[in-house]
């Protein structure tokens, strides 16, 4: 068994992490101030190729796989959740929707203006009555001629008001429902009836959209119809494995700055005559975390090493993402802890990190959603 | 115009620590890197617009990874030198030189690339040795270049003041880490960078004496009158002789 990243992927991770550390730290708390990412950011990461991590360079990807996806993702976690957020969504789980189900002329429409950043990708699947029952979906798709038309309302999906093309679910036969009745379409924000509604105010995550997206008649040409009729939830699911997987790595990279900066102020801030570290309680919070971090960080690898196999990932994506966001609450919490009254203030780090962790056990499947497809994909294999 | 820089492995020191508890320097995790005075070299040659960038490197083939980070950030073709060679020599900026110079001979550049303190211990001569070896002309510890046809202007940084000249290719540069921040390397730079070819060029060990008084710079050429040899004492001696009898001290 060999742990050692291959040379592309370890040279990807220093890579990163120069750019997290010149680049977007320095303006983290600008991002957090200003709920955006300065324009200039974001086309520094399209020029440097983070739009296209997993995608092969057929596709003008950078080819580096679900691996060097997951360890970008975590570098890029370090910074500020808005950045990952950005590029998870977008190559995460739309893109990938696209990359895994589309036919060879949708792949070579729109893989290529996406992993070059010209086309910004949403996936569009939770509605106002259909969250963690996601079959539940009212959105209605009816074929008519060349088009299907599309009407119904999405929310809280992320990179909406700033998308140019959208993976939206919809259902096409109300009585099969999941199985067999959703579809899925690759619509573009210019396609007539498409329109961006409120754009959400959060609790962390500033900097990142999160908006509504309304289909009024929508029109959309047949030819974009993704994957098979009926079998769109095949594709919410799968492309929602990958999504998983980065959203654990950046919920790895935010938990180990966490755990620096932590260290740091524990040899630093003294109390009772000596360094808060000297303490046993601060030594045992910081023990826990590393220990932690260091199990999700190599959980996170061997789901990223799986997928990049083509092995199928559902248990280990749903695990990996239940454990991280999980671990990366304890250990901001545990963070915020250490530093006391600093840690609160809005003004250092770790009570945005502390806001940000939050949404990790929710959004992309909740972690109670996440147990049920493990519980149900461990009873199913010991039939 | 082709371009070599010739790159020093260089240690990532934020991976290595000291181990408390074994009492010693853990460098387990360490691995080389890419210095940024030579990073800045291919930065130079890119906004010079060299139609090849070569990078050159005596290093192992376990530290590779160098090289192709110099192909993340712009090179275009990878030279990793094998010569038989005690780990001493290495640090001989003279050995390093004649080594370098074998290869640079082959590849025929216009203008090649060192960091200020590269490729050896640290001495910063290499690079103005290469220079004397080839009679290229040197353009030391630059901070910023131009280039008009063969006519290149530089300003350098010595002692924490602005010089500058211009000197006609062949050159030999040596660039000063305040000539800026490097470009940093891009995930599309690394995929590039795994598919440049790189050459393995075995050269034999350099001639265990190399006499001194064949080196001499351009400007300096012809001027040399004496070269001191001998113990360090003995050079102290004859080096305040002759400058007593200039009337120097």
């Amino acid at each position: 068994m060999d742990f050692t990243l291959p040379e592309e992927i370890e040279m990807l991770r220093k890579t990163v992490r120069e750019f997290v550390e010149k680049r977007l730290l320095p303006i983290s708390m600008q991002v957090e101030e200003e709920d955006k990412i300065p324009d200039e950011i974001v086309e520094e990461m399209k020029d440097m190729g983070f739009f296209g991590l997993p995608f092969p360079e057929e596709y003008d990807g950078v080819g580096m796989g679900e691996l060097g996806y997951v360890v970008a993702l975590e570098e890029l976690g370090a910074a500020n959740a808005a950045f990952g957020n950005l590029i998870g969504a977008h190559t995460g789980i739309a893109g990938m929707s696209i990359y895994l189900d589309g036919t060879p002329a949708q792949k070579q429409k729109y893989i290529p203006p996406m992993a070059r950043g010209e086309m910004i990708g949403a996936f569009a699947l939770t509605e106002p009555n259909a969250g963690s029952d996601a079959a539940a979906i009212e959105t209605t798709a009816r074929r008519e001629g060349d088009n299907y038309i599309l009407n119904g309302s999405k929310m809280w999906i992320t990179n909406g008001p700033i998308a140019n093309v959208v993976v939206v679910f919809a259902v096409t036969d109300k009585t099969l429902g999941a199985r067999g009745g959703i579809s899925a379409f690759i619509v573009e924000n210019t396609f007539p009836g498409y329109r961006v509604g409120k754009v959400d105010k959060k609790m962390g995550l500033h900097g990142s959209y999160t908006s509504e997206l309304i289909f009024e008649d929508c029109v959309v040409p047949a030819e974009n119809l993704l994957g098979k009729p009926g079998l769109g939830f095949v594709t919410a699911m799968k492309a929602l494995d990958m999504g998983r997987i980065g959203l654990a790595a950046g919920a790895v990279g935010a938990a180990q700055k966490a755990l620096e900066m932590s260290i740091q102020w524990a040899n630093q801030r003294v109390q009772f005559g000596k360094p808060i570290g000297e303490q046993q309680a601060i030594q045992w919070m910081l023990a826990e975390m590393a220990t932690e971090i260091h199990a999700a960080r190599l959980m996170t690898y061997h789901a990223a090493y799986k997928a990049d196999r083509g092995e199928r990932v559902s248990r280990e994506a749903a695990m990996v993402k239940m454990f991280a966001s999980e671990m990366a609450c304890r250990v901001v919490d545990k963070a915020v802890q250490i530093h006391g009254g600093t840690g609160y203030m809005a003004e250092h780090p770790v009570e945005r990190m502390y806001r940000d962790a939050r949404i990790l056990k929710i959004y992309e499947g909740t972690n109670e959603i996440q147990r049920l497809v493990i519980a149900r994909d461990l009873l199913k294999a010991g039939k | 115009m082709k371009v070599c820089v010739c790159i020093k492995p260089a240690w990532e020191v934020f991976d290595t620590y000291f181990s408390s508890s074994r009492g010693e320097i853990d460098t387990s995790a360490a691995a080389r890197q890419l210095p940024v005075t030579e990073r800045l070299g291919i930065d130079f040659a890119s906004q010079l617009s060299a139609d090849e960038i070569v990078a050159v490197s005596w290093t192992d083939a376990a530290d590779e990874s160098v090289l192709r980070q110099a192909a993340a950030v712009g090179a275009t073709r990878l030279v990793r030198i094998e010569c038989e060679s005690p780990e001493a020599d290495r640090m001989d900026p003279l050995v390093v030189s004649s080594v370098l110079v074998e290869v640079l001979k082959s590849v025929k550049p216009e203008m090649v690339f060192f960091g200020y303190r590269s490729p050896e211990g640290g001495s910063g001569a290499v690079g103005p040795m290469v220079a004397a070896m080839l009679g290229y002309a040197l353009l030391p510890r630059c901070v910023k270049l131009w280039r008009d046809g063969d006519l290149v202007t530089f300003r350098s940084l010595e002692d924490g003041r602005e010089m500058s000249g211009s000197a006609r290719l062949p050159v030999v540069v040596t660039v000063h880490p305040a000539a800026g921040s490097p470009k940093s390397p891009s995930p599309l730079g690394i995929r590039r960078a795994m598919k440049t070819p790189l050459e393995v060029v075995r050269i034999d060990a350099p001639r265990s004496e190399i006499d001194l008084r064949a080196i001499g710079t351009n400007e300096f050429k012809g001027r040399v009158r004496q070269v001191l040899e001998g113990s360090p004492a003995q050079m102290v001696q004859m080096l305040r002789a002759q400058l007593r009898e200039r009337g120097a001290i």
